[in-house]
């Protein structure tokens, strides 16, 4: 008995770091209506600090408590000036930019944290006077733990003052209620959002501070928190802050009872009890439903899709001409990094049917992927299958997967959507990693290799560019055929192609499952071409970095993902020799998207304005 | 016989708010029938249990003696039933065209092929659809770059993709100067009659409800308080008290108001 009441304290201890990294992300997202993946680095940042601040002063427990708070303003500082000099220029931008353009920030902050703090982990201080223990029913219980009992409660409380009983409170919830309204009664939106967004990185920087003597320091806590936050906000209802008291509590307790239960599962457990949540309530347990979106217009007319013109057409026959004789150059090296560039192409331009005719802002594209590559991998290794078989069987099985996940996914839209397939995907990649009899684990499967006709690296090369370009040829047709009009329709207006007859969850269920196999197809030959498959083909960054390319590209080109991840890959490669090349890459992000707000494909247009401007 | 649609004790209430309050009519096919009334008498809210936008509280709706009750808009386009919005609803990101082919590739179980090219699906039938609107002209112009005007003639020939029998019209002719008005409202006149399709629909320009309806149907506070042909709701006291307030009366105005403008 008294083992239990102790795991459930520890649960309640680990809420309050949760709850008040998700209250900051809810807050910023009620206001501005940014889903702010840099979020997680603050709360890095947030440790990171805390633990230069408490290594000197941190003795006494008044030095202590302030090095605390006073790491958490100087972060919340950060927070400030990334506001001003990116997030304010794009609060008007499509979502997907937003998205991109904030993890873009994450990988720059990150590197930042590298290159100051150092790779190794570092040991959190000991609190003084928490230093101990105390015993609950016969079991020890830290004493900091304690006290990060009573932190939780007391923030949300010290919220709801600042909500209920300040003008600036009645602002923020006027803002979260309805944005355009308070611009027309004359409040200052600039200096309200700026605001808001320093309370919310402190907030989330105090939770990094809070928790660092209980799990110290590291560079992959920011990533990591930034899924359970993500959890934690949608399961709780986004925007609402007792929502997201109320699922930190749930998820904490889930993780605390589920490792006794399930010790490999908890990311699983989270996971499925946020999938649980958003079928029966799609919009979290507390959250309201939002206002009837704002049709913007002015981006779908954007994303048109003209037929192909007579540049597009030459293009596209330069460039396969281009890829059928690079062999001759006889350039080994050449060949693989074309190979891995294709088959990113081909995901990324799976993923933009998605985002781009579909509307559909799915952010673990890259389960399919894995999907894929697992699907090849295991029919090899376990059944001895034939090449071809496997790269026939795998998309296949790539797409009843997107059948089961798509069943799900397509009741939600919008952010909600978003969260549910990240979610999904986290689920498949906690399976893949710790099933380790099956999937070998973190070690991948090994010996993946084509058969004997294609085992020359010319003719595999061959083969993969003839179904990469085939499949990328095939999702360009999709858009324009009745199929693509469909999708369209469904995103472009729900009302009207409900009107006609159209059952767009149905439609977007079968775009969800086409690119999907698609993107499965990409994940096996992949496989065939490393001759192995690991847990990181489906993981978060690969989700992120097909994102980053499409949206580096343009949703609102069918050439968008071409270049997007042709630059995307290409950067990646030329970078990666260099120390902080994933910085480096976040500021070309933050730069390339600040500079041109409708991606790569955008950049003649942008020059055409600037030109006529001048004119 | 049996009307096209009749309503029978339609309620609807948001919170406190008693929206619709026990609604029943019926109207025949081949008809014209208004609803008006002040701003948030619950046309709009009439207009979405009909067409399937939002469920009633209570009550029944029945379309050729079927019950219709809560049907989703996509059933209801099944039955015959099109619909144009208080704000016109198209795809903007695609051409005039391009909208009315998306509606004949669904009437014609076409939507679902990936390799075809949509662009040559039922092109001319389209082009048919749009020269009847007066909208020829317009069939390669994107959607989203069209008049307000213009868009509620796209929805009106969306509407009339599945040859419907009855057509819900909210506002069809807001955001149209006088004459477009009134070519569009010939336009639908000529389609109930020839067609024999019946056409609900409300309008705050009142010189279009007189004019064009053959009978009204007037709302307040979300209930029915007079219904009947123009001439028989000008003339009638509490209709007036509605829109003029109790001290003042009308003097009939003689004639149609048709070609009044």
């Amino acid at each position: 008995m008294g083992f239990y009441v102790v795991q459930a304290l520890t649960g309640l201890a680990s809420a309050s770091a949760l709850f008040l990294a998700a209250a900051g992300l809810s807050i910023i997202f009620g206001v501005t209506r940014i889903v702010n993946f840099a979020h997680g680095v603050f709360y890095m940042l947030g440790a990171y600090m805390a633990w230069t601040l408490t290594s000197q002063f941190g003795d006494s427990v008044l030095g202590f408590w302030l090095a605390l708070i006073v790491a958490s303003l100087s972060i919340g500082v950060v927070g400030l000036l990334v506001e001003l000099t990116v997030l304010r220029r794009i609060y008007q931008a499509p979502e997907l930019f937003q998205l991109t353009a904030t993890f873009g920030v994450f990988l720059i902050l990150q590197d930042v944290t590298l290159a100051i703090w150092g790779p190794e982990d570092l040991l959190g201080p000991r609190a003084p006077m928490l230093d101990g223990s105390v015993t609950v029913l016969g079991h020890p219980l830290p004493s900091y733990d304690l006290a990060l009992i009573v932190l939780g409660p007391l923030v949300l409380a010290g919220l709801w003052f600042l909500f209920y009983r300040t003008r600036w409170g009645a602002l923020v919830r006027a803002a979260t209620e309805d944005r355009e309204m308070l611009g027309a009664l004359g409040v200052n939106q600039r200096l309200l959002f700026s605001t808001v967004f320093f309370l919310g990185t402190a907030l989330a920087a105090f939770g990094g501070a809070a928790q660092l003597p209980k799990g110290g320091a590291d560079l992959l806590m920011g990533l990591n928190i930034l899924a359970s936050v993500f959890v934690v906000v949608v399961v709780g209802g986004m925007g609402s802050i007792p929502g997201a008291f109320l699922a930190a509590l749930l998820i904490a307790q889930l993780n605390a009872f589920g490792i006794l239960i399930f010790p490999q599962g908890t990311l699983v457990l989270m996971f499925l009890v946020m999938a649980v949540v958003l079928v029966i309530r799609p919009k979290g347990l507390l959250g309201k439903a939002e206002g009837a979106s704002r049709i913007e217009s002015r981006a779908l007319i954007e994303a048109a899709y003209p037929a192909p013109g007579v540049w597009e057409r030459s293009f596209w026959a330069l460039a396969i001409a281009a890829l059928a004789l690079l062999p001759l150059a006889g350039d080994a090296f050449a060949l693989v990094l074309t190979k891995d560039i294709l088959l990113f192409v081909l995901l990324a331009a799976s993923l933009h049917f998605l985002l781009g005719p579909g509307g559909l802002v799915s952010f673990g594209h890259a389960a399919f992927f894995g999907c894929g590559a697992y699907a090849a991998a295991l029919l090899v290794t376990y059944a001895e299958s034939s090449m071809v078989l496997a790269l026939l069987l795998a998309p296949l099985l790539a797409g009843c997967v997107a059948i089961i996940v798509g069943w799900f996914c397509v009741r939600l839209s919008g952010v909600y959507f978003a969260m549910l397939t990240l979610a999904f995907a986290q689920v498949l990649w906690s399976i893949v990693f710790q099933w380790t009899s099956v999937t070998g684990g973190d070690d991948g499967l090994l010996g993946v290799w084509p058969d004997t006709w294609a085992n020359d690296d010319t003719v595999f090369y061959y083969l993969v560019t003839v179904l990469a370009i085939g499949g990328i040829l095939l999702l360009r047709q999709a858009v324009h055929s009745p199929f693509g009009f469909a999708t369209r329709a469904g995103r472009d207006s729900m009302l009207r192609a409900e009107a006609l007859g159209l059952h767009v969850k149905q439609v977007q269920h079968v775009a969800m499952v086409f690119a999907g196999a698609l993107a499965g197809l990409a994940g096996a030959l992949y496989a065939f071409s490393k001759g192995s498959a690991f847990p990181d083909y489906m993981g978060i960054e690969m989700s992120f970095d097909s994102l980053i390319a499409v949206m580096l590209g343009g949703v609102q080109s069918l050439l968008g993902p071409l270049f997007g991840a042709g630059l995307f890959s290409w950067a990646a490669h030329e970078l990666s020799t260099l120390s902080y090349w994933r910085g480096i890459l976040g500021l070309l992000i933050v730069v390339l998207v600040l500079a041109f707000p409708r991606g790569l494909a955008g950049i003649p247009a942008a020059f055409r304005a600037a030109r006529e401007r001048l004119a | 016989m049996t009307a096209l649609l009749s309503a029978d004790g339609l309620s609807k209430h948001f919170g406190g708010v008693i929206a619709v309050d026990a609604m029943s009519f019926e109207m025949a096919a081949g008809e014209m029938f208004a609803i008006i009334g002040p701003n948030g008498a619950g046309k709009s809210t009439c207009f979405n249990m009909l067409g399937g936008q939002l469920k009633p509280d209570s009550g029944r709706v029945s379309l050729a003696g079927e019950d219709i009750t809560g049907m989703t808009s996509r059933a209801l386009w099944g039955r015959g039933v099109g619909r144009a919005f208080q704000i016109a609803a198209t795809f903007p990101s695609m051409t005039v065209c391009e909208n009315l082919q998306v509606g004949l590739m669904r009437r014609y179980g076409r939507l679902w092929s990936i390799l075809r090219s949509a662009r040559k699906q039922y092109r001319e039938e389209a082009e048919h659809l749009l020269r009847l609107v007066g909208l020829g002209e317009a069939a390669d112009k994107l959607c989203g770059y069209l008049s307000y005007g213009d868009l509620k003639r796209v929805e009106l020939a969306l509407s009339l993709v599945n040859e419907p029998r009855l057509l819900l019209m909210d506002e069809p002719t807001a955001g149209m100067a006088p004459d477009e008005r009134r070519a569009l409202m010939d336009l639908v006149v000529r389609l109930a009659r020839e067609r024999e399709c019946g056409v609900l629909f409300t309008e705050h320009d009142m010189d279009v409800v007189f004019g064009y309806a053959d009978r009204i149907l007037v709302m307040q506070s979300g209930r029915r308080i007079a219904e009947g042909p123009p001439d028989a709701i000008r003339d009638n006291r509490q209709v007036q008290a509605v829109y003029l307030g109790q001290d003042f009366s009308l003097e009939p105005v003689p004639g149609s108001v048709r070609g009044a403008a």
